[in-house]
């Protein structure tokens, strides 16, 4: 495609392109084709011939290439619309007839599924707004019926006078992906709901052996029936865990949402945090800047939230540490409610930083340190407050410590843009 | 000991290790305990013993424990007996069902101790 065009520039740069072009004005396109070939040295157009079938060629392979990879590529040129196009892959992938010039943002919107519509216009916002490397993703809708997952990488091109002036890229079909992945988390959900039988059994037989009605025990089988119980209380958030990732990936979380006193929830989940915390000697000051409101949210995701930042201040804080939770109001019209958890443990690396919201993501000081976590807690903290039009951010500093922000608003949206259904 | 302490309580649950416990956790606490491996069987025994309260599991084999109580509601002292749910389902449309059908209350088993169970047990017996 470069070389032909640099090839037609240093032909337009020729006299002999001018005298064709105006001998073109003077006697009609229909002489033009006769005049070019009687007036052109053959070597020249040779050249021509083999560039326009080399470019010929070259677009027939990208879109044999793009079909077999399910694969679609566009540019939208805002400078110059003429400049724009969708290949015909992208067309497949939207379900739509292909024609010669490409569809608009705008155009395109009502197939895109609607529950990923909105989040989709913002992200094609932000990308006439900031240049560089974007990605999205999201379910077209062709007109069909057809449902198909699509994936975007693209990049924002912005001119010097910070006009845009291209969003490219290319569109991926990952429907099957994302099939295997929905298959891979429905096994976990599976799995983790058949290993709650088992365990249930496991942890109520050790509780009764502890209680001595079936007899009394000695200091040594105590000490093992009581290590039973806790090993059987972790698995058992663990597998809790698991399920809450398994339903808010498969979308079968339905909120629960229930008016109640923050403050409660607030002081019951901390409570349950202070045996781990005195066991270190970490010192737990909680405080309020303000009255804290009566809210409706869905308690056992927020209590969840909670219990991830504050368990996790506890655990990567060193023996005798300080963990400061301060719970405000945000501005005047007080619709938001902020928490600030704040610890002097080990920090998050700055290499790390980047992922640490990632599914099963470990910084490696804090593999180290706790050998048997998950990397699921911030992964379902940033998930839920996602979902609920929350947020999570953070400051850390390996070896001094770690400061997260969560904000979450007063009134948590509906069920419904959740989903519902069974696990 | 007092009356409560000779009421008659129905588990219905089809892991073994955690029904024997909690039967063997109750009778300790003096009260007459029945149990059934299905719900097809707790459903005739419950109808036969008339017990003061069932505990129930909703995944069994043979019958469910949503089907259960549903069967259970048909007959006439079936329709006031008190149940609890006991299960590690926690999909709340399915709780949900179960509760429109007057139970008492639902306990995720995984997420309760014994001890948890047994206040549950004590309070529902006292309505």
């Amino acid at each position: 495609m470069d070389i032909f065009l640099e090839t037609l520039s240093s032909i337009a740069h020729s006299s002999a392109f001018w005298q064709t072009a105006i001998t073109c004005l003077v006697l009609g396109p229909t002489a033009v084709g006769v005049y070019w070939y009687a007036t052109t040295g053959e070597r020249e157009k040779s050249l021509v011939v083999q560039l326009a079938h080399d470019r010929d060629t070259a677009y027939a392979k990208q879109a044999e290439m793009e079909q077999i990879g399910q694969m679609g590529s566009f540019a939208w040129n805002f400078i110059d619309p003429a400049l724009s196009y969708w290949s015909k892959e992208m067309f497949v992938l939207f379900g739509l007839v292909y024609r010669s010039t490409p569809p608009s943002i705008n155009d395109i919107l009502p197939y895109i599924h609607e529950k990923d519509r909105t989040q989709a216009a913002e992200e094609w916002q932000k990308a006439h707004t900031v240049a560089g490397k974007f990605e999205m993703s999201f379910r077209t809708v062709a007109p069909s019926g057809q449902t198909r997952h699509v994936h975007i990488a693209g990049r924002s091109i912005i001119a010097p006078d910070h006009r845009l002036s291209v969003i490219q890229g290319i569109a991926r079909d990952v429907t099957k992906e994302m099939e295997v992945d929905k298959a891979k988390t429905e096994f976990v959900s599976l799995a983790s709901h058949q290993l709650k039988t088992p365990l249930t059994s496991v942890s109520w037989l050790a509780e009764m052996l502890m209680s001595e009605k079936a007899g009394p025990l000695n200091p040594k089988q105590k000490e093992y029936v009581g290590n039973i119980e806790d090993a059987s209380k972790r698995m058992g958030e663990m597998v809790n865990e698991l399920l809450s990732v398994s339903r808010l990936e498969l979308g079968t979380l339905a909120l629960h949402i229930t008016e109640f006193d923050l403050k409660g929830l607030v002081e019951n989940t901390i409570a349950e945090q202070r045996h781990a915390a005195d066991f270190k000697h970490v010192v737990i000051d909680l405080s309020y800047e303000g009255e804290m409101p009566r809210i409706t949210a869905d308690e056992n995701l927020l209590r969840m939230i909670i219990q991830n930042l504050v368990s996790n201040a506890i655990k990567y804080s060193p023996h005798e540490g300080k963990v400061q939770i301060v719970f405000s109001m945000s501005g005047a019209a007080k619709q938001a409610v902020y928490m600030k958890v704040a610890d002097n443990g080990i920090g998050i690396p700055l290499a790390e930083q980047g992922q640490i919201f990632e599914k099963l993501h470990r910084a490696e000081n804090a593999q180290v340190l706790v050998p048997d976590g998950t990397g699921l807690g911030l992964y379902v903290v940033k998930t839920i407050l996602d979902r609920v039009g929350g947020a999570v951010s953070f400051v850390s500093k390996e070896g001094v410590g770690t400061t997260f922000t969560v904000s979450f608003p007063i009134a948590w949206k509906d069920a419904e843009t959740i989903g519902s259904g069974t696990v | 000991m007092t009356d409560q302490h000779k009421q008659t309580i129905l588990i219905i649950e089809d892991e073994a290790p955690a029904r024997i416990v909690l039967a063997d956790s109750l009778s300790s606490e003096g009260y007459e305990v029945l149990q059934s491996p299905d719900g097809q069987d707790g459903l005739s025994m419950a109808l036969h013993a008339h017990p003061d309260l069932i505990l129930t599991d909703l995944k069994m084999p043979n019958m469910g424990g949503l089907e259960m109580i549903k069967e259970l509601r048909k007959d006439t002292w079936g329709k006031g007996a008190k149940v609890i749910i006991l299960t590690n389902i926690s999909d709340l449309s399915t709780l949900q069902e179960a509760m429109s059908e007057e139970t008492f209350f639902y306990i995720i088993k995984g997420d309760s101790s014994m001890e948890k169970v047994l206040q549950s047990v004590k309070t529902a017996l006292a309505k």
